[in-house]
């Protein structure tokens, strides 16, 4: 895999940036105490700081060698940006939504119904999975997973509402 | 003989049937995992982790020693059969080993590299019996100047090692060291970046972290290559499995020096199996005869860097055990598993535990010796695992991770946690972020802490005590050479490709 792309190092600074300022800001709150007695502020703080410094330094880095290749366009400096393809939105949205229904639904609903939805929800990733095999997929797989975990390890999970 | 003793204390524990049945399951659920394509020992390890939180303390760790050296197995086989290596150690052997196998002589690269993995892991399991001990007792020595100087060194050596900027990895380093100052703060009780919610008090777990950033980052990066994954052809058929005398005495002395290599890179901070792998293939190509071959299928190719790989990933446990402090992502997961079973990692832990110490190392022979035999009758099968269509196999993986999560804590929030980590592990590989420095860094926060808060303590605020102190200056100018060496490499090899750009052009 190609691991150079300074398109990536720049979001990438930007966002260490932003988070540092964020730990910063939320820190400032946090006693810094002495140096002989650091308080609970004093590390998030110094990490924050350190982090802010480090995402300028990345940029300033990929920023110069961008420039050494040729001028700094739009293209070049925002070439990361792309609006995610289809398919991946699609897995992604039944991924994130399998789990949440997961974490909703396995306190009251049990072990087998929960995890039947995400089985289902999360096969309906790849467009080209055919309704019924998720419905197969929704029984057989919590049926495995509850033979492995109530059955074989002797989790004391409700399997049924 | 001291070594004798501890080593039967040792034996006695791994070959109670119990131990046995968690390591062979280990070992069985590792090489399955390691098998498909994609999914390396930090997304295996995550996968897995939750299951080994239900057994015994020795027998957990030792099941999650075998899930890690069965990932590296599988990984090799898939490596070699299909060249579709799943971690960066196995891409060195899938060099000569896939060009053996289109030759036909799949069969002894495949043993092969079951032999160099077994001879490299024996000697490393003398290495660690041998040389933990000694250090622990040198450790014991150690204060918190001490201990906040080597955590520095191993979370740069982590953050240096990382493919791409140095400072992309110093950077992920901070960001997991911020993460691990979630929670309530040790001494004052003072909860930190919990933005008032009670779920956020105890800070995030670290298993929460492992599964998000390897286990569904992994798989959601899978699902988004779409079309692209790479379709897999599984037939694989070979005439004969057993290598050749000429293979074996070609491979003897490679793998020897490959062991040496492992076992040697396997103790530093931050090198680990996949960068020993590499030393003892790069050693390999110039001092070997037949060094014309490599490349085009020879066996000296698989020999070496096989047993480097697994020489390191058994070597790589001295510093993790004896000292506390974890070397690489994956020893960090284990320090962490420790933890959680109520093992503190340190120099204590050789005294206080010898039943676990001692089982643990005892249980890497078992274990390899399960692989040896797992692997050369049932290679066939494990290939069959790779026509389980992708579609049927990630709701399985996911539900494992959902059912795993949840039987930790019993805790809803955790599945939301983690479905919100994974996102952002899925971001992390489009930015082309290693997480693994991150990983280190959540895990040592709360020492690098402490150990810090202790030192200035001590010292009343004179933060010249790191340098004042023999072993700690020792230790921060170590980190000091290996950062400036890995820089000055780098910096030369770009200008180098600057300067060959120049000709061309």
């Amino acid at each position: 895999m190609n691991t150079d792309d300074p398109q990536a190092d720049l979001v990438a600074a930007a966002l260490f940036i932003v988070t540092g300022l964020g730990a910063v800001w939320i820190a400032l709150d946090y006693p810094l105490g002495t140096l002989r007695r650091l308080g609970p502020g004093a590390m998030p703080m110094g990490v924050g700081v350190l982090l802010i410094l480090s995402g300028f330094g990345l940029g300033l880095q990929t920023l110069l060698r961008l420039r050494s290749e040729g001028p700094l366009t739009k293209p070049v400096l925002l070439g990361w940006f792309k609006w995610p393809k289809r398919h991946v939105l699609r897995a992604t949205f039944s991924i994130v939504a399998g789990l949440c229904a997961f974490g909703l639904l396995v306190r009251p609903a049990g072990l087998f119904l929960a995890t039947a939805v995400l089985v289902f929800l999360s096969s309906r990733a790849e467009a080209g999975t055919p309704i019924l095999g998720s419905i197969l997929l929704a029984l057989v797989i919590p049926a495995m997973c509850v033979g492995i975990f109530v059955y074989g390890i002797g989790l004391p999970f409700r399997v049924w509402p | 003989m001291d070594l004798l003793a501890n080593l039967a204390i040792g034996f006695d524990v791994a070959l109670s049937p119990s131990a046995m049945l968690y390591c062979l399951i280990g070992v069985t659920l590792g090489t399955f995992i390691g098998v498909l394509p994609g999914i390396g020992p930090l997304a295996a390890i995550g996968i897995l982790l939750p299951i080994t939180f239900h057994a015994p303390q020795t027998e957990a760790i030792i099941m999650l020693a075998g899930i890690y050296y069965g990932t590296m197995y599988g990984g090799s086989t898939v490596a070699i059969l299909l060249n579709l290596p799943g971690t960066a150690a196995s891409a060195v052997v899938a060099i000569d080993g896939h060009q053996m196998a289109k030759q036909g002589r799949a069969g002894p690269a495949l043993v092969m590299t079951t032999l160099s993995s077994f001879f490299g892991g024996c000697v490393a399991i003398i290495v660690v019996a041998g040389f933990a001990p000694p250090l622990a007792q040198f450790a014991l020595r150690f204060q918190s100047p001490e201990y906040f100087s080597l955590m520095v060194m191993g979370l740069l050596a982590a953050a240096v090692l990382v493919q791409g900027p140095f400072l992309k990895g110093i950077a992920m380093v901070l960001v997991g060291l911020l993460i691990g100052t979630i929670g309530q703060e040790t001494v004052s009780g003072l909860p930190r970046y919990t933005f008032d919610t009670l779920y956020l008090y105890d800070g995030i777990s670290f298993v929460v972290v492992i599964i998000g950033l390897f286990g569904l980052a992994e798989v959601l990066r899978n699902l988004a290559m779409g079309a692209d994954r790479e379709k897999v052809e599984t037939r694989v058929g070979w005439r004969e499995l057993i290598p050749t005398r000429r293979d074996m005495a070609d491979s003897f002395m490679p793998t020897a020096r490959g062991t040496g290599i492992g076992a040697f890179m396997g103790i530093l901070p931050g090198a680990g199996p996949a960068i020993a792998s590499f030393a003892a293939y790069a050693l390999e190509k110039r001092v070997s005869r037949n060094r014309k071959n490599f490349g085009k299928g020879a066996i000296e190719g698989i020999a070496a860097p096989e047993g480097a790989n697994n020489a390191a990933a058994q070597t790589s446990f001295i510093p993790t055990l004896s000292l506390g402090i974890p070397g690489d992502a994956i020893m960090a997961i284990m320090l962490g598993a420790l933890m959680i079973h109520g093992l503190t990692p340190g120099p204590q832990i050789i005294q206080n535990n010898p039943e676990f110490f001692w089982g643990l190392i005892a249980s890497f022979w078992v274990g390899n010796l399960f692989l040896l035999l797992l692997n050369l009758p049932f290679v066939g099968l494990w290939i069959k695992i790779l026509s389980i269509p992708y579609s049927i196999l990630f709701p399985a993986i996911l539900s494992f991770i959902a059912i795993g999560i949840y039987s930790l804590y019993r805790e809803p929030m955790d599945i939301f946690m983690v479905t919100a980590i994974g996102l952002v592990g899925y971001l992390f590989i489009k930015l082309r972020c290693e997480a693994a420095p991150l990983l280190l860094g959540v895990i040592l926060s709360p020492l690098l802490e402490e150990n810090l808060r202790r030192s200035m303590l001590v010292s009343r605020g004179d933060p010249m005590i790191f340098l004042e102190r023999p072993i700690s200056l020792i230790f921060l100018i170590l980190t000091v050479l290996g950062v400036g060496l890995v820089l000055l490499g780098s910096w030369r090899a770009r200008k180098e490709a600057r300067s060959h750009e120049h000709e061309t052009s």
